[in-house]
């Protein structure tokens, strides 16, 4: 049974390592696979640096990324996640309500609490929800959209909670953030649409 | 080849019938065996097939262990007894599916009995 040397391996291990497989002990996994597939190739006549191209070839780079996001995304504990997203959309939430609520009766305070509560929806609980939402997404066109979809609505957000604050920028903030906002539904109706176009 | 939709929702189950075939398997080893038990109408792709293995492991359904091969190092999975009695599940599982789903699409004529 033809076994590969140790230089070898280690050649098979560095182009793992190049493809972007930052989990360790995937990676034990995909050396070896591919390794085993190298041997199958050249048993049955295919000479080495042929075997390894073809595997190379018909596994790619591409996609051992994809295997190791697939796997982050299948063994991350999402209910910890989405628990953590929670507890700031709630802490965000009663903020915002305090502070709306001492504004009303003329109590001291009122700004900071409701301008703290706008900064943790939109740098808390809007970044997070993204994180957990687009961290594991394998298009980049997707996730640079998340992110624009991400800063127009924390613009929106913030101007629109510094509008009650009657902050001058407020509008400004609030109407940028708009924009962008427009942007990303935009340019994402026209990653959906070209995906379906596509299957 | 089945296509992958078909094939998609068994993985858990084939995956952990095989491993209670024998005491260890590395990755490999499994989707070879599928590929030929099956004459390549199932095929395990290392995409499905890792990161399956490793929300095994995660889920204590498998532990693993490591081996030097040649020159390299090689992971071998293995059932843990929860994995066992979840292995046992889904075959049962699995069989009465198939079972619902030929009465579905094969239906048995119904027989009028007369006297």
């Amino acid at each position: 049974m033809y076994l590969l040397s140790q230089e070898e391996s280690i050649k098979i291990k560095n182009r793992v390592a190049l493809a972007e497989v930052h989990n360790a002990s995937l990676s034990v996994d995909l050396v070896d696979h591919i390794c085993c597939m190298i041997e199958e190739r050249v048993e049955r006549g295919t000479k080495l640096n042929a075997a390894e191209e073809e595997v190379f070839k018909e596994m790619g780079e591409v996609q051992l990324k994809a295997i190791d996001i697939e796997t982050k995304f299948l063994t991350q504990n999402k209910f910890a996640m989405k628990k953590r997203t929670k507890i700031i959309g709630i802490i965000a939430f009663i903020l915002l309500i305090t502070g709306f609520t001492f504004k009303m009766f003329h109590l001291p305070g009122a700004g900071i609490l409701w301008g703290i509560g706008v900064i943790t929806a939109a740098f808390g609980f809007f970044l997070f929800s993204l994180i957990d939402r687009f961290s594991y997404e394998k298009s980049s066109l997707m996730k640079a959209s998340a992110v624009i979809g991400y800063i127009g609505s924390a613009l929106l957000i913030v101007g629109l909670g510094l509008v009650l604050l009657r902050w001058p920028i407020a509008v400004y903030l609030a109407e940028s953030g708009s924009v962008l906002l427009l942007a990303y539904f935009i340019l994402n109706n026209a990653i959906s649409r070209n995906a379906s176009d596509s299957k | 080849m089945y296509s992958n939709e078909l094939v998609r929702g068994m993985l858990k189950t084939i995956i952990l019938q095989l491993l209670g075939e024998k005491d260890k398997m590395y990755g490999y080893e499994l989707s070879k065996l599928v590929k030929d038990r099956t004459e390549e109408k199932i095929v395990l792709t290392e995409g499905a097939l890792y990161p399956l293995l490793h929300k095994l492991e995660k889920d204590n359904l498998v532990i693993t262990s490591l081996e030097t091969v040649g020159n390299r190092k090689r992971k071998y999975y293995a059932l843990t007894p929860t994995g066992e009695t979840s292995a046992k599940e889904k075959r049962h599982e699995l069989l009465d599916f198939m079972k619902t789903l030929k009465s579905l699409i094969d239906p048995q004529p119904i027989v009028l009995c007369t006297y």
